[in-house]
């Protein structure tokens, strides 16, 4: 029963966690271009990584569920490498749901609004300006000049960016390097005897 | 983000029903590979269930403390969504009370409030 409880956990890892590795490493650079408003195709990408990563996210929640189970019929529940390996996995899963998943579902709520054309003309002879309502970006000029933190040049559907995306980029990837830190701790195990 | 519905709904029953399991089997039987088995699959389905309930975002605090209930917390926030959303319909001129069709992960769902 304990080498099934293992199969599971290391089963549903790498199922589960992967895409939303792969899926938020990708978004975004993905959330950008659909910023931009070239594609729009991108926004459709955009929704679907998000989907993505948060659908798998929740599934994901096996794997800690079953390597639990493992850890206490195999009777190392105590052990550094394992509490090390939890404390690791908990910080993991609160940067995802607390930061990685919200950021991504505010640039797919702002997707959703309509554009802000950059220098339009709107009716009464000015430029258009945050008049839509969309995501808080600041704007001093009533023109499309928006905070953007992606660098992007404003296409003609652009939206402003309500993300900092270079640091959900890097927050991504920190998600990806904790994980990976509880693999290497479970492989070698130090202070373990059965470490590999 | 919206509540998904189905996944809720899933995760309400898998909870449940791995429990009813889990107690049936140490009244009877007490198959312990039985109790190995099914005793992760409750705990991922519960703790699937605040998941849900937590990233549907909007979702108002006694739904989402109700989830928390263990065994039956899916079932309970589901009871108390269908009678937030008909509370919420009949002061709105919604025309459509009943939630939009489920998209599967991630998806569908009713938006909340």
């Amino acid at each position: 029963m304990t080498k099934v409880l293992l199969s599971v956990h290391v089963l549903a890892a790498i199922i589960f966690i992967g895409p939303v590795t792969v899926a938020a490493s990708l978004f975004p650079r993905y959330g950008r271009a659909a910023l931009a408003g070239g594609d729009p195709r991108d926004a459709a990408v955009v929704r679907l990584l998000h989907r993505i990563s948060r659908g798998y996210a929740v599934l994901g929640l096996t794997v800690p569920a079953f390597g639990v189970a493992t850890a206490v019929r195999l009777g190392v529940l105590t052990d550094a490498w394992l509490l090390a390996s939890i404390t690791l996995t908990v910080l993991a899963a609160l940067l995802l749901a607390l930061v990685v998943l919200p950021a991504q579902e505010r640039v797919v709520t702002a997707l959703a609004d309509p554009p802000v054309a950059t220098g339009a003309r709107t009716l009464d002879g000015g430029t258009a300006g945050a008049a839509d309502g969309t995501t808080g970006a600041t704007r001093t000029d009533g023109t499309a000049g928006a905070t953007r933190t992606d660098g992007t040049a404003g296409g003609a559907a652009a939206h402003p960016s309500p993300v900092d995306l270079r640091r959900l980029s890097a927050v991504s990837g920190v998600f990806a390097l904790l994980w990976a830190v509880v693999v290497v701790l479970m492989v070698m195990r130090p202070g373990s005897i059965t470490g590999a | 983000m919206r509540v998904n519905l189905t996944a809720l709904r899933i995760a309400a029953a898998v909870e449940a029903g791995s429990l009813a399991v889990l107690m049936v089997n140490r009244l009877t039987v007490h198959l312990p590979a039985l109790t190995s088995a099914t005793g992760p699959v409750h705990g991922s389905a519960y703790l699937m269930v605040i998941a849900l309930v937590l990233l549907a975002g909007g979702t108002p605090r006694s739904v989402r403390l109700v989830a928390l209930v263990p065994g039956i917390g899916g079932y309970l926030a589901l009871r108390r969504l269908y009678r937030h959303w008909d509370l919420a319909d009949a002061g709105s001129t919604r025309n459509d009370p009943r939630p939009a069709p489920d998209e599967g992960l991630g998806g569908g769902g009713r938006p909340i409030g």
